[in-house]
């Protein structure tokens, strides 16, 4: 039988008391604590607390009886804030990427990085871009609604839709901007060229 | 955005019945991932108890119990498509709800309300299962010991609290709770000594 000291019999006083150990382990700790007083009075008021646990746990907490009614009332709410955010994310991101489209255009010019025709080009082939973003986005908001778990399914399509309406305005406006800062590219284009 | 394409996690048809005592979390979230939304009910009723009980030891406030423990089941059905069936559904449900009792804890700062057991039957008493047969006079001492040992269980600090009361009143096995909590099972069993023996200690100081 293997002799062990008090601070290993500390390591395995709970689980001793919980009565976790059995086997051999436990005898030789059992062993243990007839020869040592301070860990006998440990073990002693570990099971008081361990049998003290165990029935309070024996009484658990009744919950209010509406508790399921009111989660499951709940839920319809929740899925429809969760719809919005997501089609809120969705038109922000297109909104953002148009922004910068615009923005990224007007700099090009003013730095003369590439002529007007190319710049056109450019833009172009970025709206196109931004085209196909648009449409992934609303990929993955069908995606989004068909997974998002939704008990009154009319009240968060609404949400969604009432979202990408959001997103789309966003984006018509991040266009509108686009469409600002290229009249004004080709005007000042205009002008230089009606100068020299 | 990072949305995952659904997975069937049962090859069971959709609209197989359910009989809730074969019915595995498992296939029930699946079935709601699926279209059958009404059958989170399912989970809300087998579970609703255990977590109410989980947040009212960490409260020690029945209203507030009631509200967390909505909020959790809420942030459940909007997160059930990240669900990774892998893993067990209550080890899920309680990573949830310990997030949100730890984040309810940091932001209160609430002083907590010793759990105490009455006469009456209302919301968050504390009611004896399994003493039906057991005399009047040890019921009581069954009920004494219980608030003393909630009482002292209320004034240790929420991590160790916490841990007492996912080990002791839920029974969740050291794994569980490591996966839980997502700290190493030594970690889990070195701080679970710590908080018993804290307790231990306030038990005999009284």
């Amino acid at each position: 039988m293997n002799v062990i000291d008090c601070r290993r019999f500390g390591v395995h006083l709970h689980p001793l008391a919980g009565r976790e150990v059995d086997g051999a382990l436990a005898l030789t700790l059992s062993c243990h604590a007839v020869r040592c007083h301070d860990c006998a009075t440990k073990l002693e008021s570990a099971r008081r607390v361990h049998d003290m646990l165990e029935t309070a746990a024996r009484q658990p907490a009744v919950p209010p009886p509406t508790l399921v009614a009111s989660i499951m009332h709940a839920l319809p709410a929740v899925a429809d804030r969760a719809g919005r955010r997501q089609a809120w994310a969705a038109g922000g991101a297109a909104a953002v990427a148009v922004g910068f489209l615009g923005v990224a255009s007007l700099l090009a010019h003013s730095s003369g990085a590439f002529p007007v025709a190319a710049q056109f080009g450019a833009v172009r082939t970025a709206l196109a871009t931004v085209g196909g973003f648009l449409a992934r986005c609303g990929g993955l908001l069908e995606t989004a609604g068909g997974q998002m778990p939704r008990l009154p399914a009319p009240a968060t399509r609404m949400a969604s839709v009432s979202g990408l309406w959001t997103g789309l305005a966003l984006t018509a406006t991040g266009l509108l901007g686009t469409c600002a800062g290229l009249y004004l590219t080709a005007a000042r284009y205009i002008a230089t060229a009606r100068r020299s | 955005m990072k949305v995952r394409a659904l997975r069937p996690v049962t090859s069971r048809p959709a609209r197989q019945a359910a009989d809730p005592a074969v019915d595995t979390d498992k296939a029930v979230v699946a079935r709601v991932l699926a279209g059958q939304r009404d059958d989170f009910e399912i989970l809300v009723r087998r579970h609703h108890r255990p977590i109410f009980n989980y947040i009212y030891r960490m409260v020690g406030h029945a209203d507030r119990a009631a509200d967390l423990t909505q909020e959790v089941f809420l942030k459940v059905y909007t997160a059930l498509a990240t669900f990774n069936p892998s893993f067990r559904f209550t080890t899920w449900l309680y990573r949830i709800a310990s997030n949100r009792v730890i984040d309810h804890l940091r932001h209160r700062r609430m002083t907590l309300v010793p759990l105490d057991a009455s006469a009456s039957d209302t919301p968050g008493t504390l009611r004896e299962v399994a003493g039906a047969t057991r005399s009047a006079e040890a019921r009581l001492l069954d009920r004494e010991s219980a608030r003393d040992i909630s009482h002292e269980l209320a004034a240790l600090p929420a991590e160790y609290r916490e841990l007492i009361v996912l080990r002791h009143f839920q029974h969740r096995s050291y794994e569980e709770i490591a996966r839980v909590k997502g700290s190493p099972l030594g970690t889990i069993k070195n701080r679970l000594f710590r908080a018993r023996e804290a307790l231990r200690r306030r038990m005999e100081a009284r």
